[in-house]
């Protein structure tokens, strides 16, 4: 019954597939070609052990890891680099001369770069690349990228209402159950995409290493909250074209723009003196609550000095746990439906 | 499948696409609607589709009132070019392969060969024959119970248009119903064996082909200068037109054609003939207005 709609998701996934695999074989490609650096011994531990004073020891370990120590004595500085293969590396680097701050403690990835101070005359460093990767960070991204499938896909209705009524409604089902079937068939193709985004991250981080993705009590929210996204951009789209015959591209670029444009235009008339800029502010603000993509973000909380919590000051549902603004999108991609449901049953051939 | 329409109204705004229109359709046959432009020929097909709401009027299919599940057994073909225009031939059997039980998709590759279709095009690079051919049939490979089919023969070369006729009559003997609309007078005449015809939203007649032509003729007298006088031939009960074009005149009598003859001939007429009736001549009957053409007069 939806043969159309699945040649059109077809289609789409296709093309996301074969953007996915330029990335990996370019990925691929970049692995090869720094192979050297990435799984051998780092230059600067060679031009280390040209310095006199400055002793390297290799060693394997019994795990069969790799272990380089460089002993640089006339700077009284210690680096330690063991080396896991494709389980990846941990260097720490002790010495008088390793500074420490805030910035030192970060993790960009499965990299983690921790300082500490180890006596007063002396601070470590140390780097590991097989962090564990939370695995909300990878539904980020899938999100991100389902999001631009349900770009893609949006407006089901008003690609039949075009000029294809005359085939939609003849067939033998009625018309909630095939619009009902469309958003059914789109939903799975943002939820495929998804699971395509996934895999790709999965298997480039395997060009480097064996990835280490966590999967904590944090991440059910999160999964909810990247699904629901999508699917209720889908629908306010849906809903807004579902009458058109002709423009659901001017909608769904429009609708792109209002949903960028007007949050932050709301939160900054907001906090404007100007009672009537205020007011203005405070009613855009209103309205981009019917916006899903305001929803998205990981604090679960506002913290104080996030501009999500100057936001959510006003209006705590954005500021809310993950599970409710999942709850919050999904209830949108409901009301939203119920509206696209509604223009289709009034529509004519 | 019988149809039957009662009361049928449909209104864009002020404006009676369909007035207060009843007709029965009998099973099994070839029933074909006339009228001329914005008559309301698609919009009753569309009302009776439940494609566009009627504002009154019901439509029952073998009795019953259209759900969605009758679509299974219906076909509709409508004027305009709705195929997915991307899709490739063969996906658009696919996709009637898969929506209906009945449909037999080597049959729809036969019709489309017949047709000369390529099923590896795409829609778009068609022609709008080619477009009505691949409608067709796909239409035609369904086994349906009714054929709705709206200008079916639209921007098809002679041969194809004789080729969809055969197929529609092909259909009926099957015992399928088919509903047509035409403005090729002559496919009508040559496929159907029931007509209705739409004037502005109205039915103005309505009956089989040969009981609307039976005992009407045409009367047919040339006169020796274009002021003349029909000495009340026009008035006659027996007289349903009178055409006045120069010196010629053509009466469609009603009944006693040879005494309308006789009395043309006294009134001065020569070259007097009775000629049978076709569809044509009913159908203008039917819905052109007297003011219409500034030679046809209703009597004189």
């Amino acid at each position: 019954m939806f043969y159309p709609e699945w040649l059109r998701v077809r289609t789409t996934l296709k093309v996301l597939a074969i953007v996915f695999g330029c990335l990996f074989a370019i990925a691929a490609l970049l692995r090869i070609a720094f192979n050297g650096q990435i799984s051998g011994t780092y230059s600067w531990v060679d031009q280390e052990m040209n310095k006199p004073g400055v002793r390297v020891t290799h060693e394997r370990q019994s795990d069969g890891s790799m272990r380089t120590t460089i002993d640089d004595r006339s700077r009284g500085d210690h680096i330690v680099i063991v080396d896991r293969g494709w389980q990846g590396k941990t260097i720490t680097i002790t010495g008088p001369d390793v500074t420490v701050s805030r910035s030192h403690n970060v993790q960009i990835g499965s990299v983690g770069v921790h300082a500490t101070r180890v006596s007063p005359t002396s601070n470590e460093v140390q780097v590991t690349t097989d962090e564990p990767v939370s695995a909300r960070y990878l539904l980020l991204f899938a999100s991100f990228v389902a999001l631009i499938v349900a770009t893609v896909l949006a407006g089901p209705l008003a690609k039949e209402n075009t000029n294809h009524l005359e085939i939609a409604w003849t067939k033998a089902i009625g018309r909630e159950r095939m619009a009902l079937g469309l958003f059914g068939v789109d939903a799975l193709a943002m939820l495929a995409s998804m699971a395509l985004t996934v895999i790709f991250l999965v298997l480039c981080t395997a060009l480097f290493e064996i990835p280490h993705v966590v999967v904590d009590s944090a991440t059910l929210p999160v999964l909810a909250l990247t699904v629901f996204l999508p699917f209720a951009w889908y629908a306010l789209l849906t809903a807004c074209s579902s009458s058109l015959k002709r423009g659901l591209g001017a909608v769904i670029g429009l609708g792109w723009l209002a949903a960028l444009v007007v949050p932050p235009i709301g939160q900054a008339l907001a906090i404007a003196g100007n009672p009537l800029l205020h007011a203005a502010g405070v009613a855009l603000s209103y309205v981009s609550l019917l916006d899903p993509l305001v929803y998205m973000h990981f604090s679960g909380s506002a913290a104080p000095g996030d501009s999500t919590a100057t936001f959510g000051d006003t209006f705590s549902l954005l500021a809310s746990p993950p599970l409710l603004r999942a709850a919050i999108l999904l209830a949108l991609t409901v009301i939203y439906s119920s509206l696209s449901l509604l223009q289709w049953r009034r529509l004519e051939a | 499948m019988n149809i039957a329409i009662s009361h049928l109204s449909k209104k864009y705004g002020s404006q009676a696409a369909v007035d207060d229109l009843s007709v029965e359709i009998p099973a099994g046959t070839i029933f074909g609607l006339l009228g001329p432009n914005g008559a309301g020929k698609t919009t009753t097909f569309k009302c009776m589709l439940g494609l566009a709401r009627a504002n009154a009027g019901s439509v029952t299919f073998a009795g019953k009132p259209l759900v969605p599940a009758l679509f299974e057994a219906i076909v509709y073909i409508p004027e305009r070019d709705v195929l997915y225009d991307w899709m490739r031939v063969h996906e658009l059997v696919e996709m009637n392969r898969r929506a209906f039980k009945r449909f037999d998709a080597s049959r729809a590759y036969d019709l489309l060969k017949t047709f000369g279709i390529d099923p590896r095009k795409r829609a778009r690079s068609l022609s709008k024959g080619m477009k009505t051919a691949v409608a067709v049939g796909i239409a035609f490979a369904r086994q349906a119970d009714l054929l709705v089919l709206d200008e079916p023969t639209s921007g098809l070369d002679p041969v194809n248009q004789r080729h969809v006729l055969n197929l529609m009559v092909n259909e009926a003997a099957r015992g399928a119903t088919v509903l047509f609309s035409s403005h090729q007078i002559g496919q009508v005449e040559r496929a159907a064996e029931r007509i209705a015809v739409l004037d502005r939203g109205r039915l103005v007649l309505e009956g089989a082909i040969d009981d609307l032509k039976s005992g009407r003729k045409i009367v047919e007298a040339i006169f020796p200068n274009e002021s003349y006088s029909l000495n009340g031939i026009a008035a006659d009960a027996r007289v349903g037109r009178v055409d006045r074009s120069g010196r010629i005149v053509r009466i469609m009598v009603l009944d006693g054609p040879n005494e309308i003859a006789q009395k043309l001939e006294a009134a001065g007429g020569t070259g007097v003939r009775i000629i049978d009736l076709n569809l044509e001549d009913i159908f203008l009957y039917a819905v052109a207005p007297a003011s219409a053409t500034a030679d046809v007069v209703e009597g004189s």
